[in-house]
């Protein structure tokens, strides 16, 4: 009973921290694009990146769903060439929120971006830099702040993820079953005891990652001009 | 500013100061400038040339007699008078266009200056800048 | 002998806050002068330089350096900006607030060249704040790291902004000597935009004056604003301040580099000026008296 209890909390940080490290290495360069790309389907790829944030969460699980499915493209050609499964797995359920917590990462991101002066990219590349030196030497170091109010908001919003990982993970312990999936589960059982462990500690999670945030962009605001 | 129009017709050089000798329509006007003709481009006899000096610069006499060192000496008629509490402006015809002179008011009045008065109007040649035409 | 190094013929419509506006410009400039674009806000002086160093696209024309071709759009050239050798220093500065004074030059320069980043330092004063961040330094100092950074990757061309509008006045002078105490050392071609004719007078050996996108003087500054086609040897720039009429003449209020004077005009004349006016105040030799104070 302890055991699952700590397994099940240990794959929710698991499922957040991969989640977290791979969005933030796609979000990036997709949030610089965003706000600095001259491309005219730029409108369109923010639209589909903001969706998981009004879409109900069942609509992405279905679609994921369907997608993952082995019995057609594809799902078919995943498992046929690498033989890999995404539904009712673990990397099924790392990709359903990467997805679902895209846009929790890439706004932040963005915005800190469009919130730097021009100029110093500009300066950047008049001393001649190259974009890649540019994003990580001047642009990523001046929006400190942004960066990690992304990183904690998709963290905590994937350990806070529930439509999409029952659509896509169902609910296999020690593989997709993660915290809040096990409150559902212990209160259909009426096992109010363990729903109240699992709401606690994800309740003292939230909320202290909230106020890691709000403390150091406080004290750190992004780029001032001075 | 007062601003003629004349010609060079003379220049006497000595160092780097020169006293400049030009005719304003007709009547003989000098100025003493620094820069020579070697250094000067403008300075050149027979050369156009635009003279300029303030209106604070000019004195008015009338009916004197005796004699005076200032060199530039324009008659010509009173045509209106602006009299303030302090200063007076005095705008004389000499022939060649309205010449103002600002004087003190006082000055005017115990001149007994009148619209019409046949008067001569002073400027010591140091007061009067040459000016290049060209970049007038 | 003189050398051109920089041959540029472009056009680019541009839109402004009073409209649209082509410019269209065609100039040239030798090798190691220091040339300013001078005239009101809007004519596209700005853009001139964000062309020349890359940040902008002519819409058609050519720009060459030396040998090299930097843009032609006959032939679909282009350079980007990071290889155009030019050292650009923005209005604002962009100084880089998460590196210290050194690392913003170090962060400029293309290989490490610690005898050169000294040189920067201490010409402009710096050696004292160089560990210190953007965010701590006054306008001035600002301005000099600025300028030390555009610097310090040894450009072919120097391209000022405005670098003194957000200056104090009374500071100013001081940074102009050492603009061109900078420029007489490293012997940069340098292109400074600039408002202020006084600032054009000091700085520059000739200006390019620019009107609604196009040239429309330019010339030696002291030629080209009439100063030694007069004989008054007492010539100074100034700016109106206020304008007033007292009894029944005129009092202007100037400002000729930090120093406060009045002149007194005839009244219709005084009618010719608005405060923000350019002047130039010109007295004979004769005229003015001197007392010695030290």
């Amino acid at each position: 009973m302890d055991r699952e209890f700590i397994e099940t909390l240990l794959l929710t940080l698991k499922l957040a921290g991969i989640t977290s490290v791979f969005l933030l290495i796609i979000s990036i360069p997709m949030a610089a694009w965003l706000a600095f790309g001259k491309s005219k389907i730029r409108a369109l790829a923010e639209t589909l990146i903001t969706m998981p944030m009004v879409l109900p969460p069942s609509v992405l699980g279905y679609y994921l769903l369907v997608a993952y499915s082995p019995s057609h493209f594809p799902g078919s050609w995943l498992k046929q060439l690498f033989d890999i499964q995404l539904a009712f797995t673990f990397p099924g359920l790392v990709v359903g929120s990467v997805l679902f917590s895209l846009p929790f990462m890439i706004s932040p991101v963005q915005a800190g971006f469009r919130n730097l002066p021009g100029s110093l990219r500009e300066a950047s590349s008049t001393l001649g830099k190259s974009k890649f030196v540019t994003l990580f030497r001047v642009l990523l170091p001046n929006i400190k702040p942004s960066l990690v109010t992304a990183i904690v908001l998709s963290f905590a919003h994937t350990i806070g993820e529930f439509g999409v990982v029952l659509m896509i993970g169902g609910n296999i312990p020690g593989i997709t079953r993660v915290a809040s999936i096990a409150i559902y589960d212990e209160v259909q059982a009426l096992n109010f005891q363990q729903a109240d462990r699992y709401a606690f500690i994800l309740f003292m999670v939230t909320f202290v990652l909230l106020l890691v945030i709000f403390a150091f962009n406080r004290k750190n605001s992004s780029w001032k001009p001075f | 500013m007062n601003r003629f129009h004349g010609k060079i017709t003379a220049i006497t050089s000595s160092g780097n100061i020169s006293l400049v000798d030009a005719e304003v329509a007709g009547k003989p006007m000098s100025a003493i400038v620094i820069g020579t003709p070697e250094n000067t481009a403008y300075l050149r006899a027979e050369r156009d040339i635009i003279l300029l000096f303030k209106e604070s610069e000019v004195s008015i006499g009338k009916n004197l007699q005796g004699q005076i060192s200032l060199r530039n000496q324009l008659d010509g008629v009173i045509t209106e008078i602006i009299s303030g509490q302090i200063f007076s402006k005095i705008t004389l015809d000499i022939g060649n266009g309205p010449l103002v002179a600002l004087v003190t008011t006082r000055a005017a009045q115990r001149l007994q200056l009148q619209v019409g008065d046949q008067v001569t109007a002073f400027i010591k040649a140091n007061e009067v800048i040459l000016m290049d035409p060209e970049n007038g | 002998m003189e050398t051109v190094l920089i041959e540029a013929s472009f056009r680019k419509k541009l839109f402004t806050a009073t409209g649209e506006l082509t410019l269209d410009v065609n100039f040239a400039v030798q090798q190691g002068e220091m040339l300013s674009l001078f005239g009101p806000s809007g004519v596209g002086k700005t853009t001139i330089l964000r062309i020349l160093a890359g940040l902008t696209e002519a819409d058609e024309g050519f720009l060459r350096v030396g040998n090299d071709v930097w843009f032609d759009s006959a032939k679909k050239i282009n350079l980007p900006a990071r290889k155009r050798p030019v050292g650009y220093m923005f209005q604002d500065y962009a100084l880089f607030p998460n590196m210290t004074v050194r690392e913003n030059l170090r962060f400029a320069q293309p290989a490490h060249d610690i005898r050169h980043l000294e040189e920067l330092l201490e010409l402009f004063d710096l050696t004292t704040l160089q560990h210190r961040k953007p965010d701590v330094l006054s306008g001035g100092q600002r301005q000099r790291v600025a300028l030390a950074r555009a610097l310090a990757r040894k450009p072919e061309i120097l391209l000022l902004d405005e670098p003194l509008s957000a200056i104090d006045p009374q500071f100013r002078a001081k940074l102009q000597d050492e603009i061109l105490e900078m420029h007489r050392r490293f012997g940069v071609t340098t292109l400074l935009v600039s408002h202020d004719l006084p600032e054009v007078f000091k700085l520059c050996s000739r200006v390019l004056m620019l009107e609604a996108g196009k040239i429309v003087k330019q010339g030696n500054p002291y030629n080209l604003f009439g100063e030694n086609k007069i004989s008054g040897k007492v010539q100074l720039m100034a700016e109106v301040l206020r304008v007033e009429k007292e009894d029944i003449v005129g009092i202007l209020t100037l400002m000729a580099g930090n120093t406060l004077m009045k002149v007194a005009v005839c009244d219709q004349e005084r009618q010719n000026y608005r405060v923000g006016d350019k002047v130039v105040i010109i007295s004979k030799a004769f005229n003015p008296v001197i007392r010695k104070i030290s």
